[in-house]
Parts: structure tokens; sequence; C-alpha cells
């Protein structure tokens, strides 16, 4: 028998950490890579780039002058409470959708996607149709001294329309491939219904609802179509971020307008980070991720 | 803690899963339910844990009635054929839970339930896996994760549903046997089910098969495995051989024990392979078939004959020991006498018929 | 075999009559938080065109301007829709099939036009081919217009509608594994067979359903577009803006007509969506499969 002589390995670094018997690695990653240069990265460099001309000293003063603040405590505010409301109501109807069946459920299902489905201005003008003194809603509201229309509560529920579907898309999932078998071995082991649901389903549920409602929030935070309708829109008072960006693109202010939408991406890439954190987290815990 | 199953009933829909069980099962003993898919002993058991409810009949549970107890009053620990660990949980919370759960008067203090868990972790040899979670460890280890769990609250009753059924037949083989040990030494009242029957045998104090949701036989693995009281029993527990006929007199006049049956009566006749005697020679009474030998399986404890009755090409098999078949020096295409060492007859129906003991009536 | 059959999970150990009520209470609110806040605005649009009659209806919708909207509208979405297709397929495919360096970067890429807000993708594209932006001199010479003209459209939309596709893909492609693929290529067939003859036949139910979603999308992109399309009526409005332009004239009727149409398509899009799911499998919710025991 001839014995070959040991070859010492070379390590070569090379982008393929696994060889594959598939062919088309070359081209299928060559054209998603130039794709996303083309579409997302030139175009963000492109932006940044403009937003960060002239200094930091100058981006700081445009994205914290005065009106821009304002602007900033009126979109964050209304997200975060949009979000909390999307919270409140997707673990809802998650919950509904994922453990009872009755009829319409199907309907019901398909429905839930429909702020995902439904133009931005669609949903703007038909939610400040209801809102407004005369509209379906604000009739009855209106009386009472619940103005929605033209105020930062129309704002929330124009966010909570188009968040809440985070939510149930981000929960609904998670309670659905809950394993029966656990929920019975933690009855056989004692625990109440209570018992069962805080321990055993909410821990599962949890990073799921965390996810959906940081999600929910980003999308609010960033929304244009469906708010700038029912806003009002006064400067300092109900003017979001996202008008406020255009404003400044009407009055040719570009670097302006760059400026403070480099603020915004700064939101989004933070919460895109937030989220990829929890689900790390959540590999983490389960023991996936040593 | 004994446990009385009376005319237990299930139906799902159209399908009847469970049609009148009844069973009891003595403190402290470790009943196997066997059958094949379907057989309803799954059913049996999660009514008797109420994971379900009966639609008729009840479950005493040590004389007391249980069926309207939910799962969670019933003091019963119960092992899934999945594990069903909280993937969410270390492994020493998940064996904590059941006691972490229990209501204020009768909860152990913290530091009772860290000894318990430990003690228990020592039991199934786990205690350095104590903070690791489910997804690190491997099936074999899971379960025995999930046995210290159901164990935790000293419960009166252990049920086990395919526990093993997950598992490398070596890693079943050695779990089995460590239950059983664990079984012994805790002294625990036990239900298992499974679909294997070597399982049930080697383990179980008594087993009770059950065929489409009907108690078929209960009683020790060497009464069911020697008296089968049906085809079904029979057929389940082993290979069989059989033939039909017709008994050429009436039994009870041979004088053979607890037979019924005319002359004439069409029967079946049920012989094991290692109850069919091969020779070269006729036996001393001379009633015996011809058989040729199709293919010989050698490899193994046992060898064993695929032989084919001549005159009518029935395929038959036969086993014996390997110094027997060295003596004889047997080879494929040699013709051979056989004969049944014993047998047992039903008639058409599978309704019992009597034990036999030479070749007669074939 | 287990003979559990697909009970909900909350029904399972006798719900108590506690338990009863408290489902039913929950699907109660469940349905009346919808009615509220979805169906009822979809029945404002419709009741607000319809408002002034049928007749004023139809007029509203055939008149020039929206009907060269929806010309825009439908030109966009025929070129972006098939471009994102393109894209998933080429991104899932390197992406469930191969391991590779910096596969989490490009996954995480993909996500960014969702994280972003429409308007500031819209902006994006201004600083690259505006007037002021990095090519615009260079379009300007050449007299090519893509800001405040349908290339720019079309580029805002591609931007936020590409990742729909690919992420209905790469988890589905991803699931079904490659053996098939192996398979293929081991019995000598080359890549175009084993993607036109395996994957594509395998895909093409999460394809189609990747497609409707980044199609409805397509239709109903507004902030993005509203930034680079200069609202020229007649040649740079999309149906979106043409309802917003109509609403802000306080032509509330015609932009309530204009916006049905939009709301039909988006009703059309559910439906098949439910289809889909329910006929194939595709991004199934649990209750619909089979129980395996």
């Amino acid at each position: 028998m001839i014995m070959m002589p040991e070859k010492k390995a070379r390590k070569t670094w090379s982008l393929v950490t696994r060889s594959s018997p598939l062919p088309g690695f070359r081209l299928s990653i060559g054209f998603t890579l130039s794709y996303l240069t083309v579409i997302v990265l030139i175009p963000l460099v492109a932006i940044i780039q403009h937003g960060a001309r002239g200094g930091f000293g100058v981006f700081l003063r445009t994205v914290t002058a005065p009106r821009v603040m304002a602007s900033y405590r009126v979109t964050l505010g209304s997200a975060a409470a949009a979000a909390l409301l999307s919270a409140l109501f997707g673990m809802l109807l998650a919950w509904v959708l994922a453990r009872y069946s009755f009829p319409g459920k199907r309907i019901v299902d398909a429905i839930v996607d429909l702020p995902f489905a439904l133009p931005t201005a669609v949903a703007g003008i038909s939610l400040t149709a209801l809102y407004a003194e005369n509209g379906w809603i604000g009739r009855f509201l209106e009386p009472h001294g619940i103005h929605v229309a033209f105020t930062p509560i129309g704002i929330v529920m124009a966010m909570s329309f188009v968040g809440f579907p985070f939510v149930v898309r981000s929960v609904q999932p998670v309670l659905e491939d809950l394993d029966p078998a656990m929920e019975e071995a933690a009855a056989s082991l004692g625990a109440n219904a209570w018992q069962r649901f805080l321990r055993v389903i909410a821990p599962v549920a949890f990073p799921a609802l965390l996810t959906g409602t940081a999600l929910a929030f980003a999308r609010a935070a960033g929304e244009y179509g469906s708010v700038i309708f029912i806003a009002g829109n006064m400067p300092m008072k109900t003017e979001i971020t996202a008008l406020l960006i255009v404003t400044k693109l009407e009055e040719y202010d570009y670097s302006g307008a760059a400026a403070i939408a480099v603020a915004m991406l700064a939101l989004s890439f933070t919460v895109m980070l937030v989220v990829n954190l929890l689900q790390w987290w959540v590999q983490q815990r389960e023991g996936k991720r040593q | 803690m004994s446990i009385q199953v009376e005319h237990i009933s299930k139906q799902y829909g159209s399908f009847t899963a469970l049609a009148d069980v009844s069973l009891t099962i003595g403190n402290g003993e470790l009943l196997a339910l066997l059958g094949p898919s379907g057989s309803g002993k799954t059913t049996l058991l999660r009514i008797i844990a109420g994971l379900e409810s009966p639609d008729e009949g009840s479950i005493l549970l040590h004389g007391e009635e249980s069926t309207q107890h939910s799962a969670s009053r019933r003091g019963i620990g119960f092992v899934f054929q999945h594990y069903a660990l909280f993937r969410h949980m270390t492994i020493s919370e998940n064996v904590a839970f059941g006691l972490r759960v229990q209501s204020r008067q009768t909860r152990p203090s913290r530091r009772d339930i860290r000894e318990r868990v430990l003690e228990l972790l020592r039991l199934v040899q786990l205690d350095s896996y104590a903070k690791m979670y489910p997804e690190q460890l491997s099936g074999g280890q899971r379960q025995r994760v999930a046995l210290a769990r159901a164990l935790a609250t000293k419960p009166r009753v252990l049920l086990l549903d395919e526990p093993f059924s997950a598992l490398d037949a070596k890693v079943r083989k050695e779990l089995r046997e460590w239950m059983r040990s664990i079984h012994d030494e805790l002294g625990v009242t036990t239900v298992l089910v499974t679909h294997d029957q070597e399982e049930a045998l080697e383990v179980a104090d008594r087993v009770a098969i059950l065929n489409r949701g009907r108690l078929e036989q209960i009683g020790t693995p060497q009464t069911i495995y020697d008296n089968p009281a049906s085809p079904f029993v029979y057929n389940f527990l082993g290979n069989v051989n059989l033939f039909h006929g017709r008994l050429l007199a009436d039994l009870s006049s041979q004088g053979r024990g607890g037979g019924e049956g005319e002359a004439n009566q069409a029967a079946v006749g049920f012989v094991r392979p290692h109850e069919l005697e091969v020779s070269r020679d006729l036996p001393r009474d001379g009633k015996a078939v011809v058989a040729s030998i199709v293919r010989i399986h050698s490899a193994g404890p046992q060898v064993r004959l695929e032989l084919s009755i001549a005159g009518n090409g029935r395929p038959v098999t036969a086993e014996l020991g390997r110094k027997r078949f060295e003596e004889m020096a047997l080879v494929p295409g040699d013709n051979i006498f056989v004969w049944p060492q014993s047998i047992r007859l039903f008639d058409d129906d599978g309704a019992r018929a009597l034990l036999l003991d030479q070749g007669a009536g074939i | 075999m287990s003979s559990r059959f697909a009970i909900p999970s909350s029904a399972l150990l006798q719900p108590s009559i506690q338990q009863r009520v408290g489902r039913v209470v929950l699907i109660t609110a469940a349905l009346l938080f919808l009615a509220l806040f979805l169906v009822l605005p979809v029945a404002a649009v419709f009741a607000q065109a319809l408002s002034q009659g049928l007749k004023m209806y139809r007029d509203s919708v055939r008149q020039e301007d929206v009907l060269s909207a929806l010309r825009l509208t439908g030109l966009v979405a025929c070129i972006a829709v098939p471009l994102n297709m393109l894209f998933g397929i080429a991104a899932s495919w390197a992406i469930a099939r191969f391991e590779f360096h910096g596969k989490s970067l490009l996954i995480t890429l993909i996500d960014v036009p969702l994280a972003v807000s429409p308007v500031v993708a819209g902006l994006m594209y201004v600083e690259v081919f505006g007037l002021h932006g990095w090519l615009g001199p260079w379009l300007s010479e050449h007299n090519l217009h893509v800001i405040f003209a349908v290339p720019g459209i079309v580029l805002a939309t591609v931007f936020v509608t590409f990742p729909f596709v690919a992420r209905e893909l790469i988890p589905f492609m991803q699931a079904q594994g490659s053996d098939e693929e192996v398979a293929a290529v081991v019995l000598g067939a080359n890549g175009w067979s084993v993607f036109w003859r395996i994957t594509l036949p395998n895909i093409k139910w999460a394809l189609l359903y990747g497609t409707i979603l980044a199609a409805s999308r397509s239709i109903g992109e507004f902030g993005a577009v509203s930034v680079v399309s200069g609202h020229i009526r007649g040649q740079t409005t999309t149906l979106p803006l043409q309802v917003e332009m109509l609403y802000n004239e306080y032509n509330f009727t015609a932009a309530f007509a204009a916006a049905s149409l939009l709301t039909l398509a988006a009703i059309v899009t559910l439906v098949l969506k439910k289809i889909i799911e329910v006929t194939s499998g595709v991004h199934q919710h649990m209750e619909e499969k089979e129980v395996k025991s």
C-alpha cells in the first residue's frame, strides 16, 4: 500500500464557508450585491454624506433646532403611545387568533393585514373622515370634548392603525407554535391556568411581543401618508418629523432636510439593532447559542 | 395508590377511541398498556391523567372518584413522548417547577426545593447539567430530566406516554431498564403506554393489551405470552404460523384441556416458530407434514428456516437452536418433516378453542 | 399515533365556566376592536365616495387625471415588481442554499427599507439622482430626468418593495432544504435546469405570495413617491398622489372615489393572500395545517 505524504493544509480565506454542489452562487450573490449597492448602499451613503456636510457642529445645530425638537416630541411621543396601544390590541388579537376558533376566523385573520395592504394615503383620508367633527366616530367624541382630528391623539390613532399588525404577526406564530404538551406538562405538575400563562406561555411570547412592539414603533415614527391628513400639521404642535423634511425640501433647504433625514435614519438603525439583539438574546436563553 | 378504570368510553366524532374499558391497577404496580396505533392506549392514559375527559365511565384514584378532577388536582406525574420540557427554563428550573407552583401552604422553602431538585438530578445522573437548557441535551438526557421533573412532587401515580419511542434503540433499552429500577426503588404506581411488545413484556408487572378501543387481555407477561386469549393477542406478541383446517373430531372427547368445538368445525391453528419441530425422520406417531426448505437465516442466536409445505406450497417459518441445526446439516432444497409441539386452535371467528400437545388435527 | 386531534390548547382540561366566559369576552373585544379600527375606515371610504351618487362616482373615476394616475401606477408596478421578483429569487438562492461570510449582514441590508421612513427613502434618491445630487450634473448634461420623472418613481418604489419577495422566499427555501436540487445536480442537470425544473415549481406559491405583497405595496406607496415625483399632474402623479391632490383641493368625493379604487385593490390583495395561504400551505398558521401526531 502506498502511503501518501501528509500535506499541510494551507489556510486561504474564501467567501464561501462550506462548499456546496449547487451551482449559481457567483451569479446570485453578484446580482444580489449589485442590486443592493445601487438601490440601498449608494443612496444611503449619499444622504448621510450630505447630511453630515459642514461638520458635526452644523449637523447638530440643524437637528436640534426648536422646531425640529418639537417634531421629535410629537413624533416619538405619539409613536411610543401608538406602540403601546398596538402592543395591547395586537396581543389581544394574536391570542384570540392563535388559541380560539370561532366563525369567520379566517376573515378576521385576513383583515389584520389590511394596514399592510392599504395605501397610507387612503388610510390617512379615511381616518380623518372618521374622526373629524362630523365623522362617524368624531360626532360621538366631540360633544365630550374629545378632539381627535388635528390633534396629537389623531396622530396616535393613525400610527396605531399602521402599527398593530406588526405586533399581531410577531406574536401569533409564537403562540401557535407553542407545544400543547408543555402546557399539559405544567398542568400535570399542578399549575393552574394563571400559573400556566405566567410561567410557561408569557416567557415564550414576551420576546416576540417586544419585537413586534419595536417594529410597530419604528413604523409609526417614520409614517407619513396616514398621519399627515389627520395631524393638522401645525409646527411645534402637531408636525411630525417626516413632514418637516418634506417642508424643508419645498423650501429648497436640502441640507436641512438631509440632516434631519440622517437623524431619522439613526433612529431606524437603532431600532433594527434592538430587534436583532432581542432575537439574539432569545436564542441565547434557549441555549441555541453558547 | 391504586387506580380503578371503570367502563371508560371515549369517542372522537365517529371514531371510537375507547369502548367500555375496565381494569384495576394495584398500588405500586407497573402496568404496561400495549397495543398498535389507534388502539386507544394513549387516550386511556390521558383520561387517567385528567388531560382528556371520558364520555362514559369513571376513574377512581385510591378509591376516590376523580373523573371530574382536573389534571392539576390529581397528584399525578406525566412523562410525554417528546419530553415537553420548558425550553426557556434551565434543567433545574424545569425540575423545580412542580414544587414552585404549589400553593403557599404546601410549598416547600426555597432551600428545600433546591435540595430536592439536586437529589432528583442525582437520581437521574444529570446533576452536572443543572444550569443548562433542554436544547443542549440529548434526547435520552431530556427524557431523564422529564422523569425527574415528574417525580419532583412525589406523585402517587406515574404515567408515561411512549416515553422512549423517540430515542435510538440502544438508548431505549438502557432507559427502560433504568426506569424499571427507579420504579422498584420508589415503589410508585406506574402506567406505561407503549407499542413495543418487547418493552412491555420485559419491564411490566402486568400487561394490558388494547385493540381498537377494547381491552383484549390483561395479565402477567408470562401469562399473555403463553396463553393468549385471542388471535389478535397471539399475533401481536411475536411471530406466528397459521394453519387453516377442520377439526377432525370433537375435541372434548379427546380429553384435551379446556376444549370446545365440534367435529368438522372450521378452525385456525396458531403455532409459534419455535414450537415447530423439524426432523429428517418421521415422528413416532407418524403425524407430520413434509416441507421443503426455501431459505435459511442463520445469523443470530436462533436459526430461522423458511419452509414451503409440500402439496400446497404454504409458507411456514420454523425456529431452532444452532446446535440442532448444525447436527442436521440442513441446506436449502432439503425436504424435512414438520410438526407442532403445541398448537392453539381458534375457530374461524377467533373465539377460544383449546391447547393441544401433539400434532393432531393438521 | 397520538389520539389527540386538533384541539385549541385553551380547550384542554375541561374549561371551567370562568374560562368559557373569559374566552367569549376576549373574542368579542378583539372583534370590536377590529370593527372599529379597520372595518369602519374601509366603509368610510366607500361611503364618502358614493355620497353624491353613483353617477358622480363614475365620473370622478373616469377623469383624465385619475386615469393617467392609474396608468402610471400600473406602469410603475409592472416594472418594479418583476425586478424585485428577480432580486428575491437571486437573494434567496444565495442565502438559503449557501453558507458564506457576511450572510447576516446581507439579510440585515435587505431589511433596511422596512425600517426606514418612506420620506427618507425618497430623499435618498434625490440625493443621488436629483439636480444637486451625485449624478445630477451628468444626468442634466445628457438630458435624462430621473427625479420629478417616471424613472425616479420606479426607483423609489423598487426601494420600498424589494424586501417583500426575498423575505417570503428565504425562510421558505430554508425550510424546504436543498435535497431535491442536489439530487438533480447529481443526476447531471446543469444550473438552469435545476432552477427551472426543480426550484421554481417548488417555490412557486411562496413566490406568488411575495409578489402579491410587493405588488400591493408598489401600488400603494405614497411617502417615497411623493418626495421624488414633483407632483406634476398627468405626468408624475401616481394614484395615491392623485388622492392627496384631490383631497387638498377639497374635492372630497373625487378623492375618495380614487381612494376606493385603491381600497378595492387592497381587498383583492387580502383575498388572494388568504386563498394562497389556505390552498397551498405557504405561510400557513397552525390551525389550518393537519395536526401530525
